[in-house]
């Protein structure tokens, strides 16, 4: 051995003690990367020294493995960093080592890039003399490619996140030694030192630098330390085996007393004391640079509990769970299921893939779910499917699961009740959870349950708080503030606010109850919510009014999007069912900042007198508050119908007319419906417009009779079961026959209600109460005394008195009691004669 | 590896019994809950199902209750034009195998059932759960091992009992004498053959067979194994030489022929299909084992099983949905086929009544509320020595209108006619009832009234009608022929009656029934005989 021999020996006995170190390590990307490093380090360093001392087979051979090394450390290094960044371009790392195997392999036969050197013995001592031409710049060239390549990752990185340079500076450093090394063998002053080597060897020194003080990345050991001080004892005998002879002739040149018989003592001391400071020195390292599994799921543990303390945020405790569990457990995937309430399904609600499905739920009567909800454990699945329970699962189920790569579900409870459940799941399918990883969850469970908890109660408060419950909408109290806070980031910019009233809603919620008035508001807000998008804020503002903030809008654009609105407002109601409801119009006002107003009041008043002048003018229009765009915008082309009910009196008439002719009675019963109901109404303090509204659906009730045949309507006995039912049919042919007339539609849900019955037992819908609008209400109340007061051919007509009686036994089951009040108390006092014979229709009131 | 044998690597003797047998455990209220659970995914899938719209018309059923209120009970026929087309597209799964069966009495010759994976799992599942608990003694033992051997008498694929050996064979190693891929082109003698001798060379732990023909196979081994000399028990291996020596020995100290027994050790012994009870004490006399029942069918696949106490079987709760028709319903829509009979569930059976059995087939199947023409009756509703807390049935037989002769052949009230109009024979009136002999073995004992005036100008002797009669048996029915050919069996006896007996029980008691009267029904028509006789003097 050369006097600089020792250099390489010392770099690989480095080499083979970090790769020992780092073969014990729980494997992952980044480990398996830097493995890789080490693993062509040592192929260099070996193969350069095994050249050196011309082992066998030949010196060509560990040539040519010293210059693999080279070649490949520059991939390795590259492939680390791409792991270490986090990046995955699996193309360009296959790209690279693609390239670089290639021109490897075509330089092994031929040498057609750098040939293997010739071995020239100078003063008995052998050289290696290379012969080199441009062509070995061709293969430098890849290996400086994949370096830049590998820096400009590292740059753009350390850019990005300054840990990330903290901690890869001293690896880059080593890179740039260990290539400068190489490109000073080309210095001639350091011709036959193994500059290159010791450079490498230096690098080997910033590995374990940027390991154990820069905490490059903390590994998980996966053998007891014990093998490892097996290991490091190995290492020493090894190196004593190497040293020993050196070190006994220099004990014999300088120390001749201890060179003697007593040399091998002397040896063995040094040794053992040697071994110990080594194995303090891997001691200290291992404990620097491992970190023990159980360790690690406790700081793990207490940075989780730490983190979800501090966040309300759901979504954010979601994240730290999965984040939690993928740092713990070798778990792929983690998907967190929660349960809305109590039957609801489990539906997941977050994973730690952001394009896996997210639809899946689990039922709440399956199997796995009755299981977790009786024990605290967790549940292998593969245990699961040993149990009897386990027949009850649907395929679906089973499928899903299996699709999944679930492996162990970790139940989330509150107070006992299971609220939600954490499934993890591995690719291959093969258990990878341990009894440690088993301990862990359930603590994180518990805690993660409690932070679910509140952090659920926060947002539901929080939402509570600033929506409206009816419509999802925001409150008007916290579209106030919203309108602040956007006021205030819109100063540069604009901001418009549109105030939408819903046109006679009032009536609305009379025709057809407040039930429908409801439904009515909740198509309005995901009109509205559908129409705004991200774009702006929506609000119920009050009982009928919807208010839009569009931050960045002009006056034209929120004007567009306005009629937008309005229009597809007009078109819900559209008719598609068996009968038609009557279509909802807006009335809009727009204010705009800075066009039309300076500041948050000042766009509500003027959006408020905007509506008011939309009122005004006719109503179902859009009004902006500008005095120069100042354009009112009737929706002509809606052809929405006007209220004024008077209007369609012609066809009203030419109806009853048709009724007169064919059925007489009918006739005569739909004057008297309708003197009684128009009666009712007027003492019910009703207006105008909806009292001619209920005269002419009174007049109208019984059109559909114009299809019962004479002998039906007109037979003096009992009718059959069958006849009946063609009688009870002449709501839905009332109903058809109004339907093909649009101008009519206001009237439909009077008539198409007047069979119903206020404890909900009645035709065709079988609604009940408040439900039934009150048009329909009071026509019931108005049909029913006519029908029992009036003689017919098969019956005499009922005194008023036992009808009087009737109405009132009949009060909270077939009658509003309201109704039947207000009704008794009009004929008690006389307002309202019985009207039941001819005679009477004379002293009908004009109509 | 295979699933089971994995686990009996690993010594999982606890989770295989409980992941199989599990089952045994539950009691009525975790029984219904599997049941209701399956059938609710079983709607969702039939319901939305081209075949299950079919049957609803309109109607769409949510829940239990709904499904079993809209859903008229079935038959094959309700079916035929979707499944004997294999219209894939309209059934609620895809299916990965079609099951054949004769349809008897039907208008076609075959009837076709769809299984899908999800029913072939269930099936291979329970199979396995059949596999240990007949070689089981008690709750938990069982001596099922990789690679043992079983000699499997019963038909290959397309027909419901090949499905064993592939089903099986998924789940764990075991050896089919002679394999199955071998056996699939043998005839069932060859293929009896081929097992019996690869049984004397390896041994066998386990012998599957209808109860009819695993007695039939039994007895030709007896004559198989006395056979040969030397040469044939060199050809065994040393084991199997010992024990056939041993057992010839046995025997001539004994005085009698030499039995299976006395050369095979069976761990296991399974019997399907009817009349098992007129061979099970013959068949265990012969092996040493009792046979251990179990129900399947080509419709509802293995839907029951009996355990280590032979006493009763159990239905699987994850094969299908089971509804019972009270015997009184089922009898009425027999005769009135207007009638809708109710239904009870499992956990609304009384103990000694007889029901016959509709079902709902789980995992994607095709049939709801399907009559499957079988009758149990409830043998109690838990069993001490069972330690099982859900109910138990015996298997009483084919519903009235079918006859079935040892599992193998079922002849319908249209067959006879058939086969009476083929015939020619100047038969007036018939019925037809199944009756055992003195050996307990069944057949089917026909009754004739003959033309008076053919009498005199043909030769007419219960004999020769007989001998036509079988003829056209033989004819219209592969079955009929194969139970002759393989069992040696001629399962028909005709007892002329006496001319006007039919017309003067018409008269006296009412119409008899063709088919299977009541012993009550047949002596009112016996009884009629005499009273022609006195009417006639």
């Amino acid at each position: 051995m050369g006097a600089f021999d020792y250099i390489p020996v010392i770099a690989l006995a480095c080499y083979t003690f970090l790769f020992l170190v780092f073969l014990a390590a729980k494997k992952n990307r980044i480990v398996t990367s830097y493995l890789f490093v080490i693993l062509a380090s040592m192929v260099w360093t070996g193969g350069s020294f095994f050249m050196r001392i011309q082992l066998w087979p030949s010196y060509q051979f560990w040539y040519h493995v010293s210059l693999g090394g080279l070649l490949y450390l520059a991939y390795a290094l590259f492939y680390f960093v791409n792991a270490f960044s986090g990046q995955r371009r699996p193309g360009f790392c296959k790209f690279w080592f693609l390239l670089l195997t290639a021109g490897f392999v075509a330089n092994i036969p031929t040498g057609i890039f750098l040939k293997w050197p010739d071995l020239v013995l100078v003063d008995g001592n052998a050289v290696f003399v290379y012969e080199m031409s441009w062509t070995v710049g061709v293969l430098f060239a890849i290996a400086a490619g994949i370096m830049f390549h590998m820096i400009y990752i590292i740059v753009t990185n350390c850019k990005k996140d300054p840990v990330f340079r903290k901690q890869i500076e001293p690896t880059l450093a080593g890179i740039v030694l260990m290539f400068s090394g190489n490109l000073a063998l080309l210095i001639p002053a350091l011709k036959g030192f193994p500059i290159d080597i010791l450079c490498c060897l230096l690098n080997a020194g910033l590995m374990f630098y940027a390991l154990t003080k820069r905490r490059l990345f903390r590994l998980k050991m996966l053998t007891s330390e014990a093998v490892c001080y097996g290991a490091s004892l190995i290492a020493s005998v090894i190196l004593f085996y190497n040293l020993s002879p050196r070190f006994l002739s220099f004990l014999k040149a300088y120390f001749p007393r201890l060179g003697g018989s007593n040399s091998t003592l002397v040896l063995g001391c040094l040794f053992l004391i040697v071994s110990l400071l080594f194995m303090l020195v891997w001691k200290k390292f291992l404990n620097a640079v491992f970190i023990k599994e159980d360790r690690m799921k406790q700081e793990c543990l207490q940075q989780f509990s730490l983190t979800v303390s501090k966040s309300l945020r759901i979504r954010d405790i979601y994240e730290e769970i999965t984040r939690a569990v993928k740092a713990s457990t070798e778990a792929d995937s983690v998907y967190i299921c929660m349960q809305d309430h109590r039957d609801a399904p489990f539906s997941t609600v977050h994973t730690d893939k952001p394009l896996a499905d997210n639809s899946f739920f689990l039922r709440a009567d399956s199997p796995i779910v009755a299981r977790l909800q009786e024990g605290d454990d967790g549940l292998f699945l593969k245990e699961f499917r040993y149990s009897v329970a386990y027949k009850a699962m649907w395929d679906s189920e089973k499928k899903l699961l299996a699709g999944l790569g679930v492996e162990y579900i970790q139940p989330l409870k509150d107070q006992g009740e299971l609220v939600g459940i954490i499934l993890l799941s591995h690719k291959n399918g093969k258990s990878r959870i341990s009894a440690d990883d088993v301990a862990f969850l359930a603590a994180l469970a518990s805690v993660a349950s409690i932070a679910i908890k509140n952090s659920m109660l926060y947002e539901q408060a929080y939402r509570e708080a600033v929506t409206d419950e009816l419509t999802g909408l925001y409150n008007r109290k916290h579209f106030n503030a919203k309108m602040e806070e956007l006021f205030l980031s819109c100063k540069k910019s604009s901001l418009v606010l549109v105030l939408i009233n819903v046109d006679d809603f009032k009536l609305y919620n009379q025709l057809y109850g407040m039930a429908e008035g409801d439904r009515a508001l909740q198509r309005i807000a995901r009109v509205i919510t559908a129409s705004i998008g991200e774009n702006g804020v929506a609000a119920r503002y009050s009982g009928k009014e919807f208010a839009i903030l569009l931050p960045h809008y002009d006056v034209l654009a929120a004007k567009k999007l306005t009629e937008s609105i309005s229009r597809q407002i007009y078109s819900l109601n559209e008719s598609g069912g068996e009968y038609s409801i009557k279509r909802l119009t807006i009335s809009a006002g727009i204010s705009a900042y800075p066009y039309g107003a300076s500041t948050p009041k000042e766009l509500l008043d003027n959006v408020d007198l905007s509506v008011y002048h939309a009122k005004r003018s006719g109503k179902n229009a859009i009004r902006v508050f500008d005095t120069t765009v100042n354009g009112v915008k009737k929706l002509e082309e809606s052809g929405a119908p006007k209220y004024i009910y008077q209007e369609y009196e012609s066809t009203v008439f030419a109806l009853t007319a048709a009724i007169d002719t064919k059925d007489h009675y009918t006739f005569r019963h739909s004057n008297n419906v309708a003197y009684y109901a128009t009666s009712l109404g007027e003492a019910l303090g009703m207006n105008q417009d909806t009292i001619e509204m209920l005269r002419q659906a009174a007049l109208l009730h019984d059109v559909g009779k114009i299809g019962i045949p004479e002998s039906i309507l007109n037979k003096p006995g009992r009718l059959t079961e069958e006849e009946f039912g063609v009688v009870k049919g002449h709501v839905e042919a009332s109903i058809g026959i109004i339907k093909h007339l649009p101008s009519l539609d206001y009237v439909i849900p009077a008539v198409t209600g007047h069979h119903e019955r206020y404890d909900g037992g009645g035709y065709p819908r079988g609604i009940a109460g408040e439900n039934i609008p009150l048009t329909a209400r009071i026509l019931c109340v108005a049909d029913s005394f006519d029908a029992m007061v009036s003689k017919r051919c098969y019956k005499p007509g009922i005194p008023l008195k036992r009808v009087m009686e009737i109405l009132r036994e009949e009060a909270g089951k077939q009658f509003d009691p309201r109704l039947v009040e207000a009704f008794l108390s009009l004929l008690a006092s006389g307002r309202v004669k019985v009207a039941a014979d001819e005679s009477s229709l004379k002293d009908l009131p004009p109509q | 590896m295979k699933p089971v044998d994995e686990m009996l690597k690993k010594k999982q003797y606890r989770e295989i019994w409980e992941q199989y047998c599990g089952f045994l455990d539950l009691d009525l209220p975790g029984y219904m809950k599997i049941q209701n659970r399956l059938l609710l995914e079983q709607i969702g899938l039939w319901a939305d199902s081209q075949l299950g719209r079919s049957i609803l018309k309109g109607k769409q059923p949510k829940t239990v209750e709904e499904f079993r209120r809209m859903v008229p009970l079935t038959t094959y026929e309700d079916y035929a034009d979707v499944l004997l087309l294999k219209r894939d597209d309209m059934l609620p799964e895809k299916p990965l195998i079609w099951i054949q069966t004769t349809w008897e009495g039907g208008r076609h010759p075959v009837k076709l059932a769809p299984y899908t994976r999800g029913m072939l799992d269930t099936f291979r599942d329970n199979v396995v759960a059949c596999e240990l608990l007949c070689t089981s003694r008690a709750k938990g033992q069982f001596k099922t091992r990789p690679h043992d051997k079983i000699l499997y008498g019963l038909a290959p694929l397309p027909y419901a009992t090949g499905l064993l050996p592939v089903t099986l064979s998924e789940a764990v190693s075991i050896d089919f004498l002679p394999p199955v891929e071998e056996a699939v082109d043998m005839t069932f003698s060859q293929r009896n053959k081929a097992g019996f001798k690869l049984a004397m060379k390896q041994g066998l732990d386990y012998f599957f067979g209808l109860g009819s023909v695993a007695y039939a196979v039994s007895m030709s081994l007896g004559s198989m194994s006395s056979g040969g000399g030397l040469k044939s028990l060199l050809k065994c291996s040393p084991k199997m030489a010992v024990k056939i020596l041993r057992g010839k020995y046995r025997c001539r100290r004994e005085g009698r022929a030499l039995m299976p027994k006395d050369l095979f050790e069976l761990k296991g012994f399974m019997v399907a299909g009817t009349d098992n009870r007129c061979y099970r004490d013959d068949l265990e006399e012969l092996w040493g084992v009792r046979p251990m029942e179990l129900f399947a069918g080509t419709e509802p696949s293995l839907v029951g099983t009996e355990t280590w106490t032979r006493n009763g079987i159990y239905f699987f709760p994850d094969t299908c949905f089971y509804e019972f028709i009270p015997e009184q319903d089922m009898m009425k829509s027999l005769s009135d086929p207007s009638f809708q009979p109710r239904t009870y569930l499992m956990d609304q059976v009384v103990p000694g009544e007889k029901y016959e059995l509709a079902v709902t087939v789980f995992k994607g199947g095709a049939f709801a509320r399907y009559r499957v023409g079988d009758v149990y009756r409830c043998a109690g509703l838990e069993s001490r020595e069972d330690g099982a807390r859900i109910p138990r049935f015996e298997y009483v037989d084919r519903i009235p209108t079918i006859i079935d002769i040892g599992g193998f052949t079922r002849i319908s009230e249209q067959g006879i006619k058939t086969v009476v109009e083929l015939s020619g024979l100047p038969v007036t009136d018939w019925t037809a009832r199944k009756e055992f002999s003195k050996e307990n073995r069944p057949y089917m004992h026909l009754y004739v009234e003959m033309s008076p005036d053919s009498l005199v100008s043909s030769a007419v002797t219960a004999e020769i009608l007989r001998e036509q009669l079988s003829t056209y048996f033989r004819y219209i029915d592969q079955d009929y022929r194969d139970l002759k050919k393989i069992l040696g069996i001629d399962p028909l006896q005709v007892t002329i009656l006496r001319c006007g007996a039919f017309a003067a029980c018409r008269e006296r008691y009412g119409e008899p029934p063709r088919m299977n009267p009541s012993p009550h029904e047949m002596e009112n028509l016996l009884s009629s005989q005499g009273f022609c006789e006195r009417r006639g003097s």
